[in-house]
């Protein structure tokens, strides 16, 4: 007797858990360092490589420093990793729509906060004001996936 | 107990008096002591014909707790073997920081962690809004001169920030 309305209550939370799920947006944060001395570039980045150099022709390296990846909610903000204790926060503002489009808040550390929306599964370099010791620059660059799948 | 018992167990203790032998003389006892060899010395703690049993019974006994430990016993492993391990979904794991060059090993959700580093492309990203930092002019700025999109601190005008001093 009692089973029935338990299994109906399961089902109900389990289906919920599951839309909750299904509206957050996985976020991959990626550090790269952008150097004057050396000419290395790592592959995955010869294309940003290219267009930064556009902008600032004397950053000859390109290194991937870090990648950290955390899935947010909507609306729920959360801090990635930089360098040095300094932190980017990401807010989630709206889930993919219809055409795989997420639109996500940025406050990347000593810059102001950007607000853009974006295509799933692409990054977005973001050239940062910040320097390490060695005084190389900090890129950082982010994604969203996988978009409601 | 009658008076002709009493008087039998008297009679029986007297003849135990008379009949048993004399004590030994202090000399009979000097000489049994001189005839017995003094004793041998004695072996270092530890290193007597047990050490090697008890050493050996120690062992096994480790040996034994150690595998009970390891091994699931018949009735736990039953009871682990039910189904399949739970396994996270990936939305469930947070990677905090990682190794470039291990990002494509983490088995998390269908696709390679990092993959392909595709940038979004000029048209691709519509910047809604963009706000100075408190702590000076260094106002977010999409750059669309190129083919691929990039934000930049000052919108590639400004100089790079000075270095910071050793």
């Amino acid at each position: 007797m009692i089973a029935g309305p338990c299994l109906m209550m399961l089902l109900a939370l389990g289906c919920g858990e599951k839309a909750k799920e299904a509206r957050k947006v996985r976020v991959f944060f990626v550090v790269t360092i952008a150097t004057e001395k050396g000419d290395k570039i790592d592959d995955k980045l010869k294309d940003i490589a290219t267009e930064v150099q556009r902008m600032r022709p004397a950053l000859k390296g390109f290194k991937l420093a870090s990648i950290s990846c955390k899935s947010l909610a909507i609306d729920a903000a959360d801090l990635f990793d930089v360098i040095d204790e300094q932190k980017a926060k990401i807010v989630i503002e709206k889930a993919a729509d219809k055409a795989g489009r997420v639109q996500l808040r940025v406050k990347p550390p000593k810059m102001g906060e950007i607000t853009y929306s974006t295509p799933c599964g692409k990054f977005l370099p973001i050239l940062t004001p910040i320097r390490t010791e060695q005084g190389d620059q900090i890129i950082i660059a982010i994604r969203v996936q996988p978009c409601g799948k | 107990m009658t008076p002709d018992d009493v008087d039998d167990l008297r009679q029986l203790a007297d003849l135990y008096r008379q009949t048993s032998p004399p004590e030994p003389s202090e000399a009979a006892w000097a000489e049994v002591f001189a005839r017995v060899p003094s004793p041998a010395p004695r072996a270092p703690r530890g290193a007597g014909w047990w050490g090697p049993i008890v050493g050996a019974a120690a062992l096994a006994a480790v040996a034994s707790l150690a595998l009970l430990v390891r091994a699931p016993a018949g009735p736990l492993a039953a009871a682990d073997d039910e189904g399949p391990w739970e396994v996270a979904l990936a939305s469930e794991v947070q990677i905090l920081r990682s190794g470039t060059d291990d990002a494509d090993r983490l088995a998390l959700g269908p696709r390679p962690q990092m993959g392909e580093f595709a940038v979004a492309t000029a048209e691709e990203i519509v910047v809604v809004k963009a706000e100075d930092n408190p702590d000076g002019e260094t106002t977010p700025t999409l750059d669309t001169g190129g083919p691929l999109s990039v934000i930049d601190w000052a919108g590639g005008r400004g100089d790079p920030p000075p270095r910071p001093t050793p």
